[in-house]
């Protein structure tokens, strides 16, 4: 366990990328690309091209420009653009395989699993993902003109696939839930207090859970372990980078309605059932500080809406079910009697909406594509995202609530239960569906900038 | 190099949400002894007692010593993933394993980035494996208890 009299690392801010530290503004616009790379000598030169166009971390906070460009790429792009083979095979194996070689183990079946992929995520063709995102259309059009300059007469290089994302009307979920709420506080970074508190504001926000060490986030400072997370190799390449789960995951709006609907005998109820699933009300309040109604002043005052804790204010579920959503996620301190210390199993996400909103209060699908991109950083994509998933999202047993999932984003097949504990007796969910489906994921390395300089700069 | 690739397929029978362990070792020349005197040392049980229930998935667990304590068995029957929680042993009650096996020959200790792959190399997977109630974790198995016990309760109460 890392001491805590440990000097906390300075970060290299002007190499990593900027997207691993900052949050999208509000609201935002953006669009995903995926290249694929035919001519390793094309994907050097177009990377070179994009190359003064990524942002960096320097002033997260507040960034010079508004719009902002990053790069990842999964580990055939990093064979296509002619990384050596000793350096390929230095990366973890989780990595090397793919998410799509992962399905099984990640709950991606049925429905979910990658033959119902939408083309081309999960082949062996997504090589790069650009992501440009702005506050705006003007801002996000100059960066899409960097792009299309950045592919000029490189036919060796070719866009294979774009996922357009924006900020809904209401700033909420398509299930109509606020989110990113909770943020882990990265050491060096002061995240978890500037992103709630505006950019004045560094002092540090109750709630946000102990200060993370960098290195769970970021390759080549110490972790939450008391040592460097194992790098690929060479230093230059790994040093500064971070990996990304990229993941499409279509929701279900109207199922999740109806849902709510046919388990509850009143509006207000169903308000409430969505709130328990949840552990947040739509709002952002939780339901450990607000149990019976939302409260939105609760919910819009940084220094409160996130001032929880479960083992001391609600063990037994009473307020948040101890199988909701956010309560398996970032369990807080509910697991400290446990083996388990939360603080190595922590992500950072990115995630956004795409796709139309379902008007309010229509209970029928429309066919309409919509639902969010998931989007996970951290430094080990086995011990952070998979371990969420398997052992958080898609199961109980860590609860004591056998195989019962999350009931917004777990693996659900129609069999499965949701418990509400109550007094006198529990209320038990039964048939839960599954809400979100996958429709394509991909295991990305984000490296840092002089990483990508290093790449570019390749003469295989 | 330094890599940090791991096994792709994890060793080892299953039996609906349980899983079968055995693990040898080649004891460290003469070092059998101290061994033995480890889960002789005063206060041993109640230690192991504390870390087994914070664990919670492990239906069982023995140390064996054999030919002339030249070698070792680890054997346990545990819910769900081993390697998901290797990270947390280490973090949470690293001296649990490091007492034992740092009297067997190669251990790197189990804070080391390569543990997973040491453990995995010393696995024998079973060649039959089943168990009378597959599908009972240790979690599944003290509530059931728990709920017996007060079931038992009121019907002494009703009576």
């Amino acid at each position: 366990m890392a001491d805590s009299t440990d000097q906390a690392q300075v970060l290299e801010l002007e190499d990593i990328q900027g997207t691993l530290l900052r949050q999208r503004p509000s609201p935002y616009t953006g669009t995903y690309f995926l290249l694929r790379v035919d001519d390793p000598a094309h994907g050097r030169q177009m990377l070179g091209r994009l190359l003064p166009h990524v942002a960096s971390a320097a002033r997260w906070w507040d960034p010079p420009s508004r719009a902002w460009l990053s790069v990842a790429l999964s580990h055939s792009g990093l064979q296509a653009l002619g990384v050596p083979q000793a350096s390929l095979d230095s990366f973890p194996e989780a990595f090397r395989e793919g998410m799509a070689a992962r399905a099984e183990r990640l709950g991606d079946t049925g429905e979910s699993s990658p033959e119902h992929w939408d083309a081309p995520l999960g082949s062996r063709d997504v090589h790069i993902a650009v992501s440009v995102f702005a506050p705006d259309t003007t801002g996000l059009e100059s960066l899409l003109e960097v792009g299309r300059s950045a592919l000029r007469d490189l036919p060796g290089v070719q866009m294979i696939y774009r996922l357009e994302a924006s900020q809904l009307p209401t700033k909420r979920t398509h299930l109509g839930f606020v989110d990113g709420i909770g943020e882990p506080d990265v050491e060096g970074a002061g995240v978890a207090s500037i992103l709630q508190a505006g950019r004045d504001h560094y002092g540090y926000l109750p709630g946000f859970g102990p200060t993370i060490k960098a290195g769970e986030f970021v390759l080549g400072y110490q972790n939450q372990l008391g040592r460097l997370t194992l790098m690929p190799q060479p230093d230059v390449l790994g040093r500064n980078g971070t990996y990304v789960a990229y993941r499409k995951l279509h929701l279900k709006v109207a199922d999740f309605r109806c849902y709510l609907k046919d388990n509850s005998s009143s509006p207000e109820e169903e308000e409430l059932l969505a709130a328990k699933m949840v552990g947040r009300w739509r709002s952002g309040a939780p339901l450990v500080l607000a149990p019976d109604h939302d409260d939105p002043d609760l919910a819009a005052d940084p220094t409160r809406a996130n001032d929880f804790t479960y083992r001391d204010q609600d063990p037994a579920g009473l307020c948040c079910p101890v199988g909701a959503h956010i309560r398996r996620t970032n369990p807080r301190d509910s697991l400290t009697d446990t083996i388990v210390d939360v603080r190595i199993h922590r992500a950072l996400r990115r995630g956004t909406t795409y796709g139309p909103m379902l008007p309010e209060g229509q209970l029928e699908d429309d066919g309409a594509e919509r639902g969010i991109v998931f989007i996970f950083m951290g430094a080990d994509l086995v011990r952070q995202f998979e371990f969420l998933k398997t052992q958080w999202a898609n199961d109980g047993d860590f609860v004591s609530l056998g195989t019962e999932k999350d009931p917004v984003i777990g693996n659900n097949d129609g069999t499965g239960t949701f418990t509400i504990p109550r007094r006198p007796v529990r209320r038990r969910l039964k048939q839960l569906p599954r809400f979100a489906i996958t429709k394509g994921g991909e295991y990305l390395f984000m490296p840092g900038i002089r990483a990508l300089t290093w790449i570019t700069q390749l003469d295989t | 190099m330094t890599t940090n690739a791991d096994q792709s397929s994890r060793p080892g029978l299953k039996s609906g949400r349980t899983n079968e362990f055995t693990l040898f070792f080649d004891v460290k020349p003469g070092e059998g002894q101290q061994i033995r005197d480890i889960f002789e040392q005063p206060g041993f049980e109640e230690h192991r007692k504390e870390v087994s229930a914070r664990i919670g998935t492990l239906h069982d667990a023995r140390w064996v010593l054999f030919d002339g304590d030249t070698r070792l068995m680890f054997a346990t029957n545990f819910d769900g993933d081993w390697d998901a929680y290797i990270d947390d042993f280490a973090a949470q009650v690293p001296d649990v394993f490091d007492s034992v096996l740092q009297h067997t020959e190669g251990y790197p200790g189990i804070k080391d980035p390569h543990i997973k792959d040491h453990v995995v190399a010393h696995q024998a997977t079973a060649c039959s494996y089943q168990r009378a109630i597959p599908d009972a974790t240790v979690k599944d198995l003290q509530k059931a208890l728990r709920v017996q016990e007060d079931f038992q309760h009121l019907l002494d109460d009703a009576s």
